[in-house]
């Protein structure tokens, strides 16, 4: 029996590529979909983007999300974030309602993997909705955070940062849980060019381009620095990484420190270590693996 | 008549139970569920003291249903010592016989506000962790809600803490959700609450009116005040859950001010605390009000309202 992930993403086509590589895998089905929450996207797109829809190649509906975080940034460390609100339950209901559905699915033997490729608003609030889907998700995979250095501040990774205290309610909730992040994607920074052939031969020549524009947020000094295709790469062959186990928090307070992913990396002190961090990603075989 | 509808999210708990007894004595009140979060004790007991109240004072047609066990993000404190084991220690009732509708509050509160033709009121005298994930999870029901009556937060004095009140401070992150949501929420903290309270000689009273109600609340009454009274040297005891009740059945009972209300996550020795704002107009200053904050309450009119609620069990069959 194939294994079932969903995918909570951005509907734009930033996260298009990840998911083409993931539909490769053989023995994984994606059950689902959703919108995360994304504070770049303009209030007047809230809607699934319609080039998302046509390329993702998934067939069951994609469900709509949160459009603020659980608890904005305070004017201390940044000020909120947060679009419009809902006047009117979405169409093929929420995101969260979605996730509970498929993970409680009682025709199926074993739980769902949650892969997350943005901030984990959705999941955080499933958790809370539902505290039953806790026992039906078998892992977490997380595209985000950083054992290092971060992108939107000096400590912090984008989706970590976009909300803190969803990411925080995912490490507390006891699921097992995989953090590909920042920093070790960084080991497999691609120019341009690189990206550009990666992203044809995963969504083809006509989407490339669109893909590329909508990743600009991940292009660092010239490289695009992806953690989502090297989480999808992880998924496909786990040989991608080099990974190791560590407690792992999140920093909800403070101004510069806000959103860091703070991980113990203290072996020494024998502390439990429940999450599994790619400490750094192999740029060759992640190229292979995307040919 | 119109009745004013109401879902009631509490944690049973001895002011909570006097809260709910007023909330029931109203007939222009149309109370469509009362929900459960754990608080004041764990959600089993704060659930079934809820079924209790409804017993004994014949409302079992209202259901109940219980909700989140805990906090967002840590363990549930429970308030123990003032309330006693069962979290209603002081009077003994059975082991209810009705059973509680639904074990997902959450689920319950969103059904009766899909279904309802017009604005629902909430009150909330327990930690906020229900109505939080309600108004995340379902953020189109907001318009749903005309206003949500509070017992929580404070703007100068804390019970567990120096500055924060137990039940903004048990999850001030779901406190935090609540008072964001762009819902008027009208706040009966403890600086008000600790001037509603009922002196010895004065809830006594109670025992001369001869219904199984009143004696209830005079037992749960005489448990509260020892360590209201004992061992806090408050004057009398004090009822704070009920003023969120008595300031949506009297609102001249009160006085309030027009301001903005945010919680505070972040301090090292403030987190929990509300952060009200009350410094003079014309100060620099957030002015985007969220709130009605009472300041002040006419003792003995709520005094009186409190007993002639208990007296109603009287002169209805229960």
């Amino acid at each position: 029996m194939k294994k079932r992930v969903f995918i909570d993403c951005h509907t734009d086509m930033q996260d298009i590529p990840a998911i083409k590589l993931i539909r490769r895998i053989p023995d994984l089905e994606i059950c689902g979909i959703s919108s995360c929450y994304d504070p770049y996207r303009s209030g007047t797109e809230e809607k699934i983007s319609e080039g998302f829809l046509k390329s993702s190649g998934f067939e069951g509906k994609i469900s709509e999300g949160a459009r603020s975080p659980i608890i904005p940034r305070r004017g201390c460390n940044g000020g909120p974030g947060g679009h419009s609100e809902y006047y009117c339950r979405p169409q093929d209901g929420y995101a969260w309602e979605q996730m509970f559905e498929q993970a409680i699915k009682d025709n199926e033997d074993s739980g769902i993997t949650m892969l997350l490729l943005g901030p984990a608003t959705n999941l955080a609030i499933a958790i809370l909705r539902y505290p039953a889907i806790k026992s039906r998700i078998d892992h977490i995979i997380m595209a985000g955070g950083s054992f290092g250095f971060g992108d939107v501040a000096p400590y912090s990774e984008r989706n970590v940062y976009d909300d803190a205290y969803a990411c925080k309610i995912l490490l507390h909730s006891g699921i097992p849980m995989t953090m590909i992040g920042l920093s070790a994607a960084t080991d497999a920074a691609l120019s341009r060019d690189e990206m550009k052939t990666a992203v044809r031969c995963l969504v083809g020549e006509k989407k490339s381009e669109s893909c590329l524009e909508d990743m600009s947020l991940r292009c660092l000094g010239g490289k695009y620095i992806v953690p989502s295709l090297a989480a999808a790469a992880w998924m496909m062959d786990p040989e991608v990484a080099v990974m190791d186990n560590f407690h792992v928090d999140v920093e909800t307070n403070g101004t510069e420190m806000y959103g860091r992913t703070v991980i113990e990396w203290r072996h020494y002190l024998h502390e439990p270590e429940e999450t599994r961090v790619a400490v750094s990603i192999k740029k060759d075989k992640l190229l292979d693996i995307v040919k | 008549m119109k009745k004013i509808p109401i879902i009631f999210d509490c944690d049973p708990g001895h002011d909570d139970a006097i809260a709910l007894v007023m909330a029931l004595a109203r007939e222009d009140w149309d109370i469509k569920a009362i929900t459960t979060v754990g608080g004041n004790n764990t959600i089993k007991n704060v659930t079934e003291n809820a079924l209790r109240i409804l017993e004994v004072t014949g409302r079992t047609d209202i259901p109940v249903a219980s909700g989140m066990e805990g906090p967002f993000l840590k363990e549930l404190v429970q308030t123990g010592k003032f309330h006693g084991k069962s979290g209603m220690d002081g009077h003994h009732l059975p082991d209810p016989v009705t059973k509680a509708a639904s074990d997902d509050a959450v689920g319950l509160m969103a059904k009766i506000l899909e279904e309802s033709d017009e604005p629902v009121t909430l009150i909330i005298t327990g930690v906020f962790t229900n109505v939080a994930v309600l108004l995340l999870a379902y953020p189109h029901l907001k318009s749903k809600i005309s206003k949500i009556s509070i017992m929580g937060g404070s703007y100068y004095r804390g019970n567990w803490s120096p500055i924060a009140e137990f039940n903004v401070w048990a999850d001030p992150e779901a406190a935090d959700v609540v008072m964001r949501a762009g819902i008027p929420f009208d706040m009966y903290g403890l600086d008000v609450t600790h001037q509603a309270y009922l002196k010895r000689e004065e809830y006594a009273e109670l025992r001369t009116y001869n219904n199984p109600v009143a004696d209830f609340i005079a037992d749960l009454f005489d448990f509260f005040s020892k360590s209201c009274i004992e061992d806090r040297g408050h004057p009398g005891c004090l009822v704070h859950d009920a003023c969120a009740v008595a300031g949506l059945i009297d609102p001249s009972l009160f006085r309030y001010i027009d301001t903005h209300v945010q919680m505070d996550m972040d301090g090292d020795i403030t987190r929990g605390g509300c952060v009200v704002e009350l410094r003079p107009k014309g100060w620099p200053r957030d002015d985007e009000v969220n709130s009605k904050v009472a300041v002040w309450v006419d003792r003995i009119g709520f005094m009186k309202l409190l007993l002639d609620s208990c007296a109603y069990f009287g002169k209805k069959e229960v």
